[in-house]
């Protein structure tokens, strides 16, 4: 059997030699004519590896597109959203500095401090309104930190 | 003829000054009401208040660190705008008040100091090479500038004292109507 099918390979490569052996078997034996057809298919594959993919100059954009797909995923997905979030931010701050200026002083307090200082090393000064409305001026010195 | 010339030279002296005394007077200024308290924590149940100083109960009644307020000191005087008014309060503290001005029709912004009294040098001028000491020197402890409302109180302390610290309870008002700012 595999003298007949190694004929059947020799004509298939292309030994004239062969040619009459091998149509009468393949005629003749199912097993033979089966050989054919896989050795077709085998040649047929091996074809479509050997041949080069090409891109073309109408498919250039088509295929840049692809790679920036993969390569940039993440800003494009982000992009949108970071613009919405820098709007409402934007929009927030507006609106507070708005209400802020426009906003009359409390009625109930008795001061607004505009401006502290010490020059006591180390110390902080910090100020604050009561619940009645009585403003606050409180340095906090550390303990030994007068001279 | 001497008369006259001592009419004439008293009048030179006198008009001027009386000039200045009236330009001062009718300046615009605010009245001061201060109160210097000493704040300790004595370990009383109820905060405890000389009786010459109850009414500023309500204003320094959130010093919850603090149950005792003795008066160290009450001053009511009058503050021109635009000049630094000097109110020794013992003798380490000294206030500065300057009402800058008046901001709104009940409103003045004024600048408040604390200034406090450094200790005399100990060791001996040398009188080649140091200047003799004439005046005592102060650091400045604390300064705020506020845009204080015309009539209310507000408080400014936590500097120590010998035993406690100091709050100083101030009230400036400007009584002049509103439509003369």
């Amino acid at each position: 059997m595999n003298r007949k099918l190694y004929t059947i390979e020799r004509w298939f490569d292309g030994d004239t030699a062969s040619e009459a052996e091998a149509k009468a078997l393949i005629a003749g034996e199912s097993a033979c004519a089966a050989h054919v057809e896989t050795l077709k298919l085998l040649r047929t594959g091996a074809r479509e590896l050997a041949r080069r993919e090409s891109i073309e100059p109408a498919q250039f954009p088509a295929f840049m597109a692809g790679i920036r797909e993969r390569l940039e995923p993440a800003p494009r997905h982000y992009r949108g959203v970071l613009a919405i979030a820098s709007a409402v931010a934007a929009s927030l701050i507006a609106a507070i500095a708005i209400f802020v200026m426009a906003s009359p002083a409390p009625e109930n307090i008795s001061a607004e401090v505009e401006q502290v200082g010490t020059t006591i090393e180390g110390a902080e000064v910090g100020y604050y309104n009561t619940d009645n409305g009585t403003m606050t001026v409180w340095v906090d010195v550390p303990e030994g930190d007068l001279p | 003829m001497t008369c006259a010339a001592w009419a004439v030279t008293a009048a030179l002296f006198i008009v001027p000054v009386a000039a200045q005394e009236a330009r001062e007077a009718t300046a615009p200024s605010v009245t001061v009401q201060l109160i210097a308290v000493r704040a300790t924590s004595q370990g009383h149940e109820k905060p405890q208040f000389d009786a010459s100083i109850a009414s500023i109960r309500e204003t320094v009644e959130d010093l919850k660190q603090f149950d005792d307020f003795r008066k160290l000191k009450t001053v009511n005087t009058v503050a021109p705008y635009g000049r630094e008014t000097k109110v020794p309060l013992d003798n380490q503290y000294t206030l500065l008040l300057n009402p800058i001005e008046r901001a709104s029709h009940d409103r003045i912004r004024c600048d408040v100091r604390v200034q406090m009294r450094l200790p005399d040098k100990e060791d001996k001028p040398n009188a080649q090479t140091d200047p003799p000491e004439s005046e005592p020197r102060y650091k400045e402890v604390l300064r705020c500038t506020l845009l204080a409302v015309s009539g209310k109180p507000f408080k400014v302390g936590g500097l120590k004292l010998d035993e406690g610290q100091l709050v100083l309870v101030l009230t400036v008002t400007d009584k002049r109507p509103a439509e003369t700012p």
